[in-house]
């Protein structure tokens, strides 16, 4: 890329629209969000609310030179280098395909697509352009899980034997969210999906070979509105890999007052890696107690890294292949909760390894 | 209330009855110690003078003995469910260390014959009786954590080598998850209050020295869901052998519709000791009184014996968590979950 300037195109806005990924990009300075659109037939339950006006009021905040409803003219445009792809996934394969047909790198929030054959469509979509889909995970940014990665791929511990994760929302869902059968076809799944989506990237990021089986036992525990439509909250998966290791995940949301546990505990054949808390804060006692985060933004170090790879001409580090292979867990996942069953995990049947090349 | 005249068996040589049992017997009002039995005349006799009892080396003359009201059997596993029987019929009552059966065949016998001799019965499910456990069990009831949908209880340390040639190490045995397991099990269960449905288990194995290898796994996981729709999990990960010296940390995880409750063995260990390059984490509210969970289980016992109560881990509780265990090794060989059956 020649220019200096990364010029970013948001597709999307009304949805997810309070935490999209082009807030963390504009805040470097070799980026600019220039135009902003939304694209036809989004389904009024995944826009949790917002409506035309928030939507433009939201590419004002960005003051950017376009503001439309017809996304074909934002990708039109020559200063739109990347699109920040925030549709809902069941577009995403269909609207991502029409970004790299345009000439357009994508940026892409989980889940990628609905589903992992979808995913890897939009790979090879992207693969045949010549551009990048660079998938956003932010845990693959989160300074002690990339410290425990470093020493788990540099043999620190020897060989993994298990690790086990707790990966849980505490606050949420988004003010205006309701959740909707719409939405639920749209996503595929609820917070399982939605939080696992990062947590088992990341554990496939750091055990380095083929999710082969899964055992997931999931419900509806807090959110009447998710149990009218059928949609988790919470869950527990246990995944097998092709190396032997057994990972165990529990994942989705809680509500605020339950409170944050989230934490990470590796065993290897010669040693341990804990991450007793990624979310970690000081302890203030006084009449209540205050909780006061410290630790760093990875949405920040994602972004960051996203432009220098953009500028370098490099292949970005998680792109859909990674989320082909989070989604076909996710699906099997779904299925062994349903049907009480341990369900196999055939990567190779999307044409996937699950190992880094 | 008269105290219970008891019999320790499988008392002669260090183990759970010598060094957990017994030095708390003797501090008891509810228990008098009557007499010991192991096989091991030179090791049941040195013990019996230590805490003025009898002795025998055969279990059946203990059952003979009209001074023994009930007998507290600490023997190897492949015995309880033997010895359970042979106590019932003998009306003798019974605590039972864990696992209570080697498998559900053995422990519905153990039932059949508790029932009709009338028996009392108890396993030594000691740490209901700690006194975090009692915290947690205490915030349960008086509805703080709301209904609780998720449980989980680890532990994860090193694999505890058991003398060379023990039966132990053999495939039979199940294992640690069976040895150990059924008190995490149990332990959970007691919080999450309702029956379990399916379990799924996956196992993996890690012994560095050849020479202790058991023929089992010695990493469990256990995923279990309850007929109130909570979901359990327990895992005992004991390849924690290389290197040498990491500390046992044991930890629970309780999330309910109000509160999520946390704890672990080391950070939350309220006396730390660091000696010669190794680190204990202690718990000074368990002391030799009543606050002990062995202990506070014999009084348990003998004032279920005394009043006709029902123990808190009577045979019904017992089998629930011996058949969770089971099902998870079951279902990690044959590669599916296991549906658990309603009642014995």
């Amino acid at each position: 890329m020649s220019e200096r300037i990364i010029g970013v195109g948001v597709i999307g806005i009304g949805l997810r629209g309070q935490h999209s990924y082009e807030q963390g990009l504009s805040r470097d300075p070799r980026v600019k969000v220039v135009a902003v659109s939304s694209y036809p037939d989004i389904d009024q339950a995944v826009r949790e609310g917002r409506s035309d006006d928030d939507d433009r009021r939201y590419a004002e905040g960005f003051e950017a030179d376009f503001y439309g409803d017809d996304y074909k003219k934002l990708l039109e445009r020559e200063d739109v280098h990347l699109v920040s792809l925030m549709c809902e996934p069941s577009r995403a394969l269909e609207l991502g395909r029409a970004c790299f047909a345009a000439g357009k790198h994508v940026f892409r929030d989980k889940p990628v697509t609905k589903t992992a054959t979808e995913a890897m469509a939009l790979q090879r979509a992207a693969d045949q352009a010549d551009h990048q889909l660079i998938l956003g995970l932010p845990l693959r940014y989160h300074s002690p899980l990339v410290e425990a990665q470093k020493k788990i791929a540099g043999g620190t511990i020897g060989d993994l034997l298990a690790i086990t994760m707790s990966y849980i929302w505490a606050s949420g869902p988004l003010e205006g969210f309701t959740a909707s059968a719409g939405y639920l076809d749209a996503y595929g799944g609820g917070d399982v999906t939605t939080a696992g989506f990062h947590a088992i990237d990341y554990l496939n990021w750091l055990i380095d070979s083929s999710p082969v089986s899964v055992y997931c036992e999931q419900d509806t525990f807090f959110y009447e509105d998710y149990r009218k439509v059928g949609m988790e909250d919470f869950g527990q998966l246990v995944i097998t890999y092709d190396n032997g290791v057994i990972a165990t995940l529990i994942t989705g949301r809680v509500p605020k007052r339950s409170g944050q546990t989230s934490w990470l505990d590796i065993t290897g054949t010669a040693g341990a890696i804990e991450v007793r808390d990624l979310f970690p804060s000081i302890r203030i006692g006084g009449e209540t107690t205050t909780r006061i985060p410290f630790y760093h933004d990875p949405l920040s170090a994602l972004c960051k890294e996203t432009v220098d790879y953009l500028l370098c001409d490099r292949s970005v580090p998680a792109n859909a292949s990674d989320g082909a292979s989070v989604l076909a867990v996710l699906e099997a996942a779904r299925h062994s909760a349903a049907n009480h069953h341990v369900e196999v995990v055939d990567l190779t049947s999307y044409n996937l390894t699950g190992t880094r090349e | 209330m008269k105290p219970l005249k008891i019999a320790v068996i499988g008392a002669g040589t260090p183990n759970i009855a010598t060094s957990n049992h017994l030095p708390v017997l003797a501090g008891l009002d509810s228990v008098n110690l009557v007499t010991l039995c192991d096989i091991n005349e030179e090791g049941v006799k040195k013990y019996a003078e230590q805490y003025g009892a009898k002795w025998y080396t055969d279990f059946e003359d203990v059952l003979k003995d009209p001074e023994v009201e009930a007998v507290d059997i600490c023997t190897p596993d492949w015995l309880h469910a033997r010895q359970v029987v042979s106590a019932a019929r003998a009306g003798k009552h019974v605590i039972c260390e864990k696992p209570i059966a080697m498998n559900m065949e053995e422990a519905r016998q153990m039932a059949h014959a508790v029932e009709s001799n009338g028996i009392t019965f108890m396993a030594a499910h000691m740490r209901r009786f700690q006194p975090m456990t009692q915290c947690i069990k205490n915030l349960i009831e008086r509805g703080e954590l709301g209904q609780i949908i998720y449980a989980r209880m680890s532990v994860k340390g090193a694999f505890f080598p058991y003398p060379k040639g023990s039966p132990y190490y053999k495939k039979e045995m199940r294992g640690q998850f069976l040895h150990n397991g059924p008190h995490y099990v149990d332990t959970l269960c007691h919080f999450v209050d309702s029956r379990p449905i399916r379990v799924h288990g996956a196992t993996r194995r890690f012994y560095p020295d050849p020479d202790e290898a058991m023929e089992m796994d010695n990493f469990t996981t256990a995923t279990i869901r309850f007929e109130n729709g909570a979901i359990g999990s327990v895992e005992q990960n004991l390849t924690m052998l290389n290197p040498r010296g990491y500390p046992t940390r044991e930890q629970i995880m309780l999330i309910g519709t109000k509160a999520t409750i946390t704890w672990n063995s080391t950070d939350d260990a309220t006396l730390v000791q660091y000696t010669n390059g190794s680190t204990s984490y202690l718990d000074p509210n368990i002391i030799k009184t009543r606050t002990d969970p062995y202990a506070a289980e014999l009084d348990h016992f003998a004032e279920c014996v005394r009043t006709g109560q029902k123990p808190i881990t009577d045979i019904a509780e017992s089998i629930k968590s011996l058949s969770i265990c089971l099902g998870a090794l079951d279902s990690a060989e044959r590669g599916h979950p296991i549906a658990l059956q309603k009642g014995i």
